[in-house]
């Protein structure tokens, strides 16, 4: 676990299904690393929202310092009680559009 | 086919759709928090992170943590003498009798401000002798072993609390032990 919402959100449901595509490990390896990074942002983009505007700076200066710390997520939550739900709601949204992506090939493979 | 696509960088035609595909999600979603929150990414970028590798910024953030740790807790690693675990005892025994030192300095500042108070008495000189013994050299050789101040790990602790602070020594009206063996010979 590298970052402090690492355990909110899992790519293991997508490399699954990829693999299943996909025989080449480097391939999978940099969409996943795509997944990953779209994840990232939307994941930043929903604790931005969450968090008032005038601790944003605070917060994303922290984060630079130490993205791991699980305090991070103590200190969300004083402000947004369900922080880690939204989090999660906000990742599995994203990674449907991911799954429908693979969904497209895997059909027009059968087919 | 698949062998000239792989030379030539381009990959499984699943691959190269998924490619293009994910990277226009990603490019959606970059948008989006550049839309909602314009004053995020500056920032980030002011403290030199990048959200697309973010997770290998934390993960050598996390290692060289890590690696301080275990040169902290194994100092030799870094040039400082190592110690096998005689010398070491001998650091923990030297530790507890310079604590012990401590205490007895305590003690002794005590007597001689009950001795200020009191100068008319001739005993105060036998009373701080007999708070200032030296201890014995049976006990010199025994040290701590397994027990810490005296005290077994496995005992339960004590209620008052007084024996971890070792005030109980202090207790004037209790018998000398020295003292009553000689009494008693």
């Amino acid at each position: 676990m590298s970052l402090f919402y690492d355990h909110l959100i899992s790519l293991t449901d997508i490399d699954r299904e990829l693999e299943e595509l996909i025989v080449e490990y480097h391939e999978r390896a940099h969409l996943l690393e795509t997944v990953d990074s779209a994840l990232h942002h939307a994941v930043m983009d929903t604790i931005l929202t969450e968090l008032p505007s005038e601790h944003h700076q605070n917060f994303l200066r922290e984060f630079s310092i130490r993205p791991h710390d699980p305090d991070h997520l103590v200190y969300l939550t004083q402000f947004s009680p369900d922080i880690e739900a939204k989090i999660r709601t906000k990742a599995d949204e994203t990674k449907k559009k991911f799954k429908e992506e693979i969904g497209k090939v895997k059909k027009a493979k059968k087919s | 086919m698949s062998l000239l696509s792989k030379f030539l960088g381009r990959g499984s035609n699943e691959y190269v759709y998924l490619r293009e595909a994910f990277a226009s999600h990603h490019h959606k979603v970059e948008e989006d928090l550049h839309a909602n929150h314009p004053h995020a990414v500056p920032t980030l970028e002011q403290h030199g992170v990048d959200l697309k590798t973010v997770r290998r910024r934390a993960a050598s953030v996390v290692a060289a943590a890590a690696i301080a740790g275990l040169l902290l807790a194994r100092p030799h690693h870094v040039g400082a003498p190592q110690l096998d675990r005689q010398q070491a005892q001998e650091h923990t025994q030297l530790a507890a009798n310079s604590s012990e030192k401590g205490s007895a300095a305590n003690k002794l500042s005590h007597s001689k401000a009950v001795s200020l108070k009191k100068p008319a008495s001739s005993g105060s000189s036998s009373t701080t002798s007999e708070t200032n013994e030296k201890p014995s050299k049976k006990n010199v050789g025994k040290g701590h072993k397994g027990h810490i101040r005296g005290r077994s790990y496995l005992a339960p602790p004590k209620e008052h609390g007084l024996h971890d602070l070792g005030l109980h020594k202090g207790d004037k009206n209790a018998p000398h032990p020295i003292k009553e063996k000689g009494k008693k010979a």
